[in-house]
């Protein structure tokens, strides 16, 4: 290989590790071995290749990634070329003004920790502090403010900084939410006025039981709390109530797969409305014609994910599934274990794509998609042996296999593919699945450098506009 | 009596590897029997077993199965299980290895039944007196006897490959290799139980010499599925060539498990459950195979397995087995015992002795040894 090929090829691997990796654990790999592979991967990217390394920010990856790249970036602000600077800092700032706010102090947090301080990080914070509410932010991200603010120099406020660092001394505030957190830090009934995560702290201090924290608290929640602990108020007795529709497909379908099939049959039409409204939102497709593309769905017991993220990359499928439905009706979907339908899906039984596959050619087929972790085990090597095979009676190639895969496998720094012969592509979220579509038929045709970097700087001039 | 494993109705699944360990599913498609195998956890999982011929049997038994059989769908009901609490002590109490509980219901104690004979081998004292052992072995026989098993939790990688597992359609049981050499065979009448058992795997046994393969740095080869390319002229023949491809892969796995499923075992029947027998089996030692198997079956009317349940000898526990099952068989003579290994007799007693059973010869036979 020459130096071109290695690459190209780094940048493919990336960018597929960077849409499907979050350093969580998976079905197959622990937490630590993913965490230790993707900050590998990051490190040797942002050596090896910088400018194409921060131009990811401006590509469809998931926010983990696009919050490595800025610190990894920000940790090596030396290496910067000259005439690079303005851009990656226009992109840096941009990430910087998208990303959820979490994830912004997350970011800082670790700044600090790599003991990183120089003129540049500090005018992002400053920037990036410009834009927030911060008596908010100073009651729900308190430790993280305190940290970022005394970290970079910045001046705040007087009565944020008594409320930050001189809170126990202060007998009195005028900002009604910093007042407020003071008075539920020392009484129990004051403490639902506060935002969800503030008030759960508290709440454990003060020993207020949870079911009553819970029902106390529903209006201060936000929907993803609600969702978040929907079952777990539901084994205490509280009934939270959250609007489905305004959910992202694959959080809708995270959800519902977290339901029993009891409670699946009893919502039925709530949740299919829901489902349908979301997809349709979430629609960028526009007059996709799929009627001669086959979808399979792996719904073997792997795609049930790990407890840290619980049947994700089967939520993914599902609502890649329906948002391409909601495309076009005429494609066709194969399920590897299809004793359950729609709604009803769950994740059982072993991985046979292959059978599913011949399925699909049967069924005419021009463009294949399987939705897979790429862990296939009945048979192993099925899929590849039987487009091997299909390659004798296909000679011209006019079928195309796309594998879309929302697992990333640490051991070999990119995600687990099915064959050689298949282009293989990362996923995330569902919404993204028109962008995913289209860097997969990117990939399948690229073999040179400087198309990597068209595509790339189309995308950034894309991303710098919104 | 002499039998061989009936595995009729039964197919071998595409295997499903994880490191060094191979998991092989068995898969029935005919449920041919009215069995239905449960389980009982016990609070302490050491445990103390009154057998029938007044012996004590002492290890860590963390769980126990229940078989039920009968033709109706009520006698089927496990529900009905309580487990009496017993009181205070450092372990478990249980009578018997296989104890009723109701008309048609018995408890087993899985893998003990077969350890049990197992160690109990030559258990019988010498009719004659010998001058070779001690006064307490002339009298007595064997007093006790231990044997060491590796849990599975300490094994490398056994127990992570069976929690991430796919469990298939159908699937009633698992064979699991480490190293690629088969360390256990667990099959059952039916796939719900398989699916409500899979985890009392995590709880099993291993002998020492698993312990060892587990820990070998050893590549299992992921069996490599191939199509005859040449008969494919359209997509039914891709389908004809697939299926037959998937044939070819179970009959590889059946070569894997010769060492278990071609050998004639010797069976004891130890309880009739309806019209199935529950047998415990061992393969013969003296065979000089490779690999050596102990385990208990549940065998119906036409003699097809219903449930197997098979544990590996490691080297020495084998050694042990076979010496004491040679001096049984002589009559406790050691000159003809060596006769029959075709060994003199100093070379047997000096295995005898490296075997770790010096301690029922007396002083002049060790003496003898020792001089060696």
């Amino acid at each position: 290989m020459n130096k071109e090929q290695i690459e190209l090829q780094d940048f493919l691997d990336f960018m597929d590790a960077a849409s499907a990796a979050t350093s969580q654990r998976e079905f197959y790999h622990s937490s630590s071995e993913q965490k230790v592979s993707l900050s590998f991967f990051h490190f040797y990217m942002v050596y090896s290749d910088r400018l194409r390394y921060a131009r990811f920010l401006a590509m469809s990856i998931n926010d983990h990634n696009k919050q490595n790249i800025v610190f990894n970036l920000l940790l090596t602000g030396k290496e910067t070329p000259a005439d690079f600077r303005a851009e990656e800092n226009t992109l840096i700032a941009k990430t910087l003004g998208k990303l959820p706010p979490q994830r912004i102090y997350n970011l800082f947090f670790r700044i600090k920790k790599a003991k990183i301080n120089n003129r540049r990080t500090r005018a992002f914070a400053k920037q990036f502090l410009l834009s927030r509410d911060l008596e908010f932010d100073a009651v729900k991200y308190k430790k993280k403010l305190k940290k970022l603010a005394s970290h970079n120099h910045i001046k705040l406020e007087e009565e944020t900084n008594s409320f930050l660092y001189k809170f126990k001394k202060s007998k009195h505030f005028d900002t009604d939410l910093f007042e407020k957190f003071r008075q539920a830090y020392y009484s129990q009934s004051a403490v639902y006025s506060l935002p969800f995560t503030v008030a759960e702290g508290l709440a454990e201090k003060h020993g207020i039981e949870r079911s009553e924290f819970l029902e106390k608290i529903e209006p201060m929640m936000t929907r993803s709390e609600k969702t978040k602990f929907f079952n777990s108020a539901a084994k205490n007795n509280v009934d939270l109530k959250f609007q489905l529709s305004s959910m992202s497909t694959t959080k809708l379908f995270s959800y519902i797969l977290s339901l029993d099939l009891d409670q699946r049959a009893e919502r039925k039409e709530e949740l299919l409305e829901a489902v349908s409204e979301a997809s349709k939102r979430e629609n960028k497709f526009i007059k996709q014609d799929f009627s001669s593309t086959a979808l399979i769905i792996d719904n073997s017991y792997s795609m049930g994910g790990s407890f840290q993220k619980k049947q994700r990359p089967l939520a993914v499928c599902l609502a890649v599934k329906s948002i391409m439905k909601k495309a076009d009706k005429s494609l066709k979907v194969y399920k590897t274990n299809d004793s359950m339908s729609g709604l009803f899906t769950y994740p059982k039984g072993a991985t046979c794509i292959a059978l599913k596959l011949i399925d699909a050619l049967e069924g005419g087929a021009k463009e294949i998609i399987i939705l897979s972790d790429g862990f296939e085990n009945a048979p192993f090597g099925g899929v590849d042996e039987v487009i091997n095979c299909w390659r004798k009676i296909d000679k011209l190639g006019k079928v195309k296999f796309i594998h879309l895969n929302p697992v990333y496998n640490s051991r070999d720094f990119q995600i687990q593919s099915l064959s050689e012969k298949i282009t293989t592509c990362g996923i995330r979220d569902a919404s993204e699945i028109e962008n995913v579509l289209t860097f997969a038929r990117f990939k399948a045709d690229v073999n040179k450098l400087s198309q990597v970097d068209k595509f790339q700087s189309k995308m950034v001039k894309r991303y710098l506009n919104d | 009596m002499i039998n061989r494993l009936d595995l009729k109705g039964i197919e071998f699944g595409p295997s499903q590897v994880w490191e060094n360990i191979r998991l092989v599913p068995l898969i029935r498609n005919e449920i041919t029997s009215n069995l239905k195998m449960s389980k009982v956890e016990y609070d302490e999982a050491y445990s103390e077993v009154w057998t029938n011929d007044q012996k004590s049997y002492q290890s860590y038994i963390p769980f126990g199965l229940i078989a039920s059989w009968g033709d109706s769908e009520a006698h089927l009901s496990t529900d009905s299980l309580v487990k009496k609490k017993q009181k205070k002590s450092a372990f478990d109490h249980h009578f018997r290895l296989v104890g009723k509980i109701d008309k048609n219901k018995v408890r087993i104690l899985p893998f003990h039944l077969a350890m049990e004979a197992f160690l109990s081998t030559a258990f019988k004292r010498p009719e004659v007196r010998k001058k070779e052992f001690t006064n307490e072995f002339n009298r007595f026989g064997l007093q006790y006897r231990a044997e060491l098993s590796w849990k599975s939790e300490w094994l490398n990688y056994v127990n992570q490959s069976l929690s991430i597992f796919e469990i298939l359609e159908n699937q009633c049981g698992v064979l699991i290799f480490i190293s690629d050499s088969l360390a256990s065979a667990f099959l059952l009448p039916n796939p719900e139980d398989y699916r409500y058992l899979h985890y009392t795997l995590l709880m099993d046994c291993y002998s020492d010499l698993m312990w060892h393969y587990s820990n070998v740095d050893y590549d299992v080869q992921k069996l490599k599925f191939s199509m005859n390319k040449e008969a494919i002229k359209d997509i039914s023949s891709l389908r004809n060539a697939f299926n037959k491809a998937n044939d070819e892969l179970d009959k590889l796995n059946r070569v894997l498990a010769s060492g278990l499923f071609e050998r004639d075992l010797l069976t004891q029947e130890i309880y009739k459950l309806g019209k199935n027998r529950l047998c415990r089996f061992r393969t013969n030692f003296f065979e000089g195979k490779s690999e050596d198997h102990i385990g208990e079956m549940i065998m119906d009317s036409k003699g097809g397995v219903q449930y197997i349940k098979s544990y590996r000898l490691g080297i020495d526990q084998l050694k042990r087995g076979k010496l004491l099952q040679r001096l049984e068989e002589n009559d406790w003579d050691i000159s003809a015992a060596a006769k029959a290994d075709e060994l003199r007799k100093d070379q047997w007693l000096l295995n005898f002795v490296r075997a770790g059973l010096g301690d029922i010869l007396n002083a002049n036979t060790l003496a003898e040894v020792r001089s060696f």
